[in-house]
């Protein structure tokens, strides 16, 4: 009987195979085209039908067809897993295979081992096809680690599309060229077409090597040398898709305001400068990745900028639409540099040429010599645009058919998905929002624990009682049933035989039950039940609380996994600091070795971006500046090869990042020098080495006399610490000595992040600190405390600087005295890399993982607070920053007894003159924290109405008022004897040198720009007024 | 027939005495005085047509202490009760502290100290408004959220020059009278100016 059941189902089978046949032969079809957007789609929906035809071959025991389909299948996973590309053969086998299905499905009644021949045939070819694999597979590893294609196996595709890419590039060639260039520029421009296939062809035949002699077992990590290219390039693209963006918006923002010529404003100049400022970065970034294409032309472009921005008084409508043609051009070479025109590039090289009114000769001579000019100079940029191409995201496939490479590189690229930042910031919020409500669980669970500890009590305090009133009363209830039988038996006679049918029965006999009887019982009963349930309610909550530690583990994986998205390692930029420094030093004639620290130190990415544009300028600095001629070194009797290190390290919630070098380090009198010649009014004399060191992160300041091809344009150190102060961080001097080197030294806080605190309660307000900075927990002896007002703390053998915590938040925590500790304080000894401290709290609530919030955008940044916490209630805690806390009490405790022993010391009373009313109120409310008076003036006239009532400390001054400016103001106060000598800062966004000397030839004596630092803003003031 | 005129008779008394109850209500609302009720009820009528046309033209009113002032609409993105404000040292004097605003943290701006007004007072249920501008966003308390303003021409515009002698008239765009009422229009720039760190 099952039999012909069983035919009925492999008949089914039959015509289901039947119907995959047409899809089998389109997806493998569509094979052919090996490397087309949709070919991991095939191969996916190929893979499935195979799949599902040996799943089902093998229920209905169908074993041969069953066979050969999982061989198939096997087939198509190398395929899909890169093991395996398609050539001729494997393309060859599986049309075959499908053959075999597609005769195999035309077999009715089913006949499982028809067409043993074809079978054989196919399973031959489809194993001979792995075979190869499977005799590849000893460098497969190595293959993919080195993004080749399988070379050996690819011989005849790789011809075929050698021949393919130069009749390609033939044509474009012709495209290209048929306008403008006669024929024998073409041939010329073919021949170096080729010589760039060649060009490109040089890694290969380096990977071929490399391969053999990984085959030999000498591993030698020659391969490191095209890996990192590859992450070179994939980082360049990424940053010059930001500058281009950058540029794009200052373009746009000049194209809409000129319409007609108009005279360069400072406005104007600053867009520019943002324009030459990507333009640069780009150029270099190219140039160091040896993509010289890129920066050939963003040289050229620059070469424009450049003299539009330095020498050129008005700009045109004309000049801004060659401009965005350029970047345009720029941008193209970037994105699709096959794309190029080179006719194009030669007509905006002479419109550049035009706008910066260069000798007409020249032009001429170039006109004339056309092929000379241009033919050399395109095939350079389409040869050297090539390794590009395997970037691009041109879809164009005989162009990627070119390059081996490129098919596999895209691949690669497919498995990577670019996610907005913003989706991945919700994502992380998210998380962090569970972390919260976990906690809130948390709370609850706890209470939950309570009271079922409750309910056991309760419940003992039942069994208890009913037990005792089992004792108590039962047995004297049943006594006194005895005694009271008579009555009983009244009733009961009254009620029926029931009992009377017993009395017979003594009493000891038959248990007789009263109401009391049955109260008792019944209660018993419910503590029974109670026990139980309460059994049961534990048992629940400790299920619960086995998920919730589930869920909490989980919980902290998927946000650090989600945290981990964003975060990439240094290693993604080092490559381009070894470049950048390997290509410095080859140009100066310097031996430079770089050694890398911490490679593994996570941030952000957007802050490694951010980033790299600084430390690849603090390294060709160091290699520039720091280190000396190979002579020099020698007198100096250092090793020839110098040392730049840059180090990585975590320390606590922050990253520091190193970069050292042992080059002749700061000089310190040349700074000096420097200073004074720039800012005469100043004290140089007076200032330390610390304040000298600071001195060169101020724009425009520069000792060095010749400015150097490497040390770029006027980017300066000023540079570099704005891009570090954008990223919450800061930068200095760790240590600089002549002779020996100098170090900076990079503080990034790690935003956005979970971290380990320790919860503390300080008169009744938590707060959490960061656990790592703390290396101790203890209470002390007030004995071991010393000092009036300012209190040590001798610890064995060190002393700390001792802090109340109660008192330094004095203002913002009611004064709760807690007896106990006051008498021996619970003291936090923290230790970080550059403070140590001891800390009394009043008691120690918990360690807790906590998420790090920021304050919002309001309060961004607040001295001493690293960011608020939300606990499971809802309850903000604020994260202190003990160290930055602490040691702004210190400065203030300073003051304050400074305060004692002057017994009066006047505030401060500085006057601030600006047009915008916001400035001022800006300004004022900076000073007025200080706890100094302010007074303000709309402009000059103002101000100098003012000086008749008024006599301040300091004046801020503007440089644009309206009636009298800021230089005016300046000659006329100072032409009063009595404000000879009061400091005035200018405040003002013109950060020109000549606006500079200007203002110092009148007495300015400190020059701020906006935007300005809070705090440097205040020293600045505190410096000049010697506070 | 008679049953039927009867109840006729009841349906337009109806529809009168709600007539008359939404005249109360707007009257209540707006506070408008007796005497020119019926203008203004018929002024409403105009600014509800008018309101369509310009929508930017809907404020938040507010009380602080015993004045009325207002924010425009879309500066102000929450009104909520005042969760717990923890304080935070470093900070200017008039901001309180910060809260947690659903999984946010907000920083909370005393704005009686920016104005000058006399701080404490009324009331204990006390209000937040989120107010935000492109830049920062932060809460400001008040006393009590008095509802939504729409401002049309009908509204007489109060001289500013009057208020010059204010302590806060530097915050003031424009002040207007409201029924017996005289309502101070926040300039939100200036006020976020202002409450910048």
């Amino acid at each position: 009987m099952s039999e012909p059941s069983s035919d009925d189902i492999q008949i089914d089978f039959i015509n289901e195979l039947k119907s995959y046949i047409p899809a089998l032969r389109d997806k493998a079809s569509s094979l052919k085209g090996v490397d087309s957007e949709d070919s991991d789609k095939d191969l996916a929906e190929l893979h499935r039908l195979v799949h599902t035809i040996r799943g089902a071959s093998s229920i209905v025991k169908l074993s041969n067809l069953s066979k050969v389909a999982s061989e198939f299948e096997q087939v198509i996973e190398e395929i899909i897993s890169e093991r395996l590309t398609i050539d001729a053969d494997v393309f060859k086998a599986i049309l075959c295979t499908i053959e075999y299905f597609e005769a195999y499905s035309r077999e009715i009644p089913c006949n499982d081992s028809f067409g043993q021949k074809l079978r054989t045939e196919v399973l031959g070819s489809l194993l001979e096809v792995r075979n190869f694999a499977t005799v590849d597979d000893g460098h497969d590893l190595l293959s993919q680690l080195l993004v080749t294609a399988n070379q050996d196996e690819d011989d005849t595709l790789v011809l075929d599309t050698e021949e393919l890419a130069f009749d390609d590039i033939d044509l474009e060639a012709d495209d290209l060229l048929a306008d403008e260039i006669d024929f024998p520029a073409a041939i010329e421009y073919e021949h170096f077409a080729n010589e760039g296939y060649a060009f490109n062809n040089a890694p290969q035949s380096q990977e071929d090597t490399t391969l053999s002699d990984s085959q030999n077992g000498e591993d030698d990590g020659s391969e490191l040398i095209d890996l990192p290219l590859q992450e070179l390039l994939e980082s360049f693209y990424q940053e010059a898709e930001d500058h281009l963006q950058d540029l794009g918006k200052a373009l746009g923002k000049l194209e809409e305001h000129i319409s007609f010529p108009v005279s360069l404003t400072s406005e104007y100049k600053e867009l520019l400068g943002v324009i030459r400022r990507s333009v640069h970065t780009i150029k270099g970034a190219a140039a160091v990745i040896k993509l010289k294409a890129i920066a050939g032309w963003g040289h050229e472009f620059e070469d424009v900028l450049d003299w539009l921005y330095e020498e050129a008084d008005v700009l045109t409508p004309a000049a801004i639409s060659v401009i965005a043609d350029a970047a345009d051009m720029l941008e193209r070479f970037v994105t699709v540099p096959q794309k190029v025109d080179p006719g194009k590039l030669e007509q905006l090289r002479s419109e550049f040429k035009r706008i910066i009114g260069s000798d007409l000769d020249t032009e001429n001579i170039a006109e004339n010599e056309p092929v000379a000019g241009i033919s050399p100079m395109s095939a350079d940029y389409v040869d050297l645009a090539l390794p590009v191409e395997n970037q691009g995201q041109s879809g164009d496939c005989a162009d990627r058919n070119a390059f081996p490479n490129a098919p596999s590189l895209g691949l690669d690229q497919a498995k990577t998905l670019r996610v907005d930042m913003t989706k991945v910031e919700s994502l992380v919020n998210l998380a962090s929002e569970l972390t919260i409500a976990l906690s809130g669980f948390d709370q609850d669970m706890e209470g939950l624990g309570n009271q079922i500890g409750e309910i056991d009590r309760a419940r003992l305090r039942l069994k208890k009682t009913s037990r005792d009133l089992e004792l108590g009363y039962e047995v004297k209830a049943i006594q006194k049933l005895g005694s009271a039988q008579s009555m009983l038996q009244t009733s009961a006679a009254a009620t029926g035989e029931d009992t009377a049918a017993f009395s017979d029965f003594d009493l000891l006999e038959l248990d007789r039950y009263s109401e009391l009887n049955l109260i008792i019982r019944s209660l018993s009963e419910t503590a029974v039940d109670v026990s139980t349930i309460s059994r049961q309610l534990s048992d629940i909550h400790s299920g619960f609380d086995a998920y919730l530690n589930r869920l909490r583990i989980l919980l902290s994986e998927l946000h650090q996994k989600t945290m981990r998205m964003r975060m990439t390692p240094m290693s993604t930029v080092i490559n381009r600091m070894r470049r950048t420094v390997r290509e410095t030093a080859t140009q100066l004639d310097k031996r430079v070795q770089l050694t890398v620290q911490g490679e593994h130190i996570e941030l952000d990415k957007m802050v490694w971006e951010k980033l790299a544009d600084p430390l690849m300028h603090l390294l060709r600095n160091a290699v520039d500046h720091g280190i000396e001629s190979p002579a020099a070194r020698q007198t100096a009797g250092k090793p020839e090869i110098a040392a730049v290190h840059l180090a990585a390290a975590y320390q606590g919630n922050q990253v520091v990042i190193r970069v050292t070098d042992d080059g002749r380090g700061l000089e310190y009198e040349a700074i000096r020098k420097a200073v004074a010649s720039s800012q005469p009014g100043k004290d140089v004399d007076a200032m330390s080495e610390e304040d000298l060191a600071d001195m060169i992160f101020q724009p425009g300041f520069s000792t060095c006399q010749t400015i150097s091809e490497v040390s770029g344009r006027g980017v300066g150190l000023d540079v570099v610490k704005k891009n570090i102060l954008g990223l919450k961080g800061s930068v200095r001097i760790a240590k600089s000595s002549k002779g020996a080197g100098t170090t900076f030294r990079i503080n990034l806080p790690l935003t956005m992040a979970v971290m380990q605190a320790l919860l503390f309660d300080v008169g009744g307000q938590l707060y959490a600190t960061a656990l790592y900075d703390i290396k101790e927990i203890l209470r002390v002896n007030p004995e071991d405390l010393e000092g009036q007002g300012e209190k040590t703390i001798n610890m064995g053998d060190r002393s700390l600087p001792f802090y109340k915590l109660s008192e330094s938040l004095a203002n913002v925590v009611p004064r709760v005295q807690t007896g106990n500790s006051a008498q021996r304080p619970l003291v936090l000894i923290v230790d970080t890399d550059s403070w140590q401290g001891a800390v009394a709290i009043d008691r120690i609530y918990s360690q807790k993982e906590i998420v790090i919030k920021n304050l919002g955008t309001h309060l961004r940044k607040v001295k001493g607070i690293a960011g608020a916490t939300v606990m499971g209630d809802g309850k903000v805690v604020p994260i202190l920053n003990l160290e930055e806390l602490l040691r702004v009490e210190s400065i203030r405790h300073h003051k304050m007894g400074y305060f004692k022993q002057n017994e009066i010391q006047k505030p401060l009373e500085i006057m601030v003159v600006d047009d915008s009313v916001s400035v001022r109120m800006v300004v004022a409310r900076l000073m007025q924290r200080q706890g100094w008076k302010v007074h303000t003036a709309n402009d000059g006239v103002e101000a100098i109405e003012l000086l008749h009532t008024r006599r301040p400390d300091l004046i801020v001054l503007d440089v644009e008022m309206p009636r009298m400016n800021g230089y005016e103001f300046m000659s006329s106060m100072r032409a009063q004897t009595k404000f000879n000598d009061t400091p005035v800062i200018m405040l003002t966004s013109r950060t020109s040198k000549k606006h500079r000397e200007k203002a110092q030839a009148l007495g300015v004596d400190g020059f701020v720009t906006k935007p300005y630092g809070d705090e440097e803003f205040v020293d600045l003031v505190k410096q000049l007024t010697q506070r | 027939m008679g049953f039927n005129s009867k109840n006729n008779h009841k349906r337009t008394d109806t529809s009168l005495s709600l007539e008359a109850l939404i005249k109360a209500i707007d009257r209540q609302v707006d506070q408008v005085p007796h005497p020119y009720a019926a203008e203004g009820f018929a002024a409403y009528l105009d600014s509800g047509t008018e309101e369509h046309k310009n929508k930017g033209q809907q404020y938040i009113r507010f009380l602080l202490n015993k004045t009325a002032f207002a924010l425009p609409l879309p500066n102000a993105t929450e009104i909520d009760y005042l969760p717990e404000v923890t304080p935070l040292p470093n900070l200017p004097q008039w901001v309180l502290g910060i809260c947690n605003l659903r999984g946010d943290i907000v920083s909370v701006v005393d704005l009686k100290q920016i104005l000058h007004l006399e701080s404490g007072g009324a009331g204990t249920a006390k209000k937040l408004i989120l107010i935000r501008n492109d830049n920062i966003s932060t809460a400001i308390i008040v006393d009590k959220v008095m509802g939504i303003l729409s401002i049309g021409d009908q509204h007489n515009q109060i001289d500013s020059d009057l208020m010059e002698n204010k302590v806060f008239s530097k915050f003031i765009q424009k002040v207007i009278g409201l029924g017996r009422q005289t309502v101070h229009l926040l300039d939100v720039d200036v006020l976020m100016t202002a409450i910048e760190i």
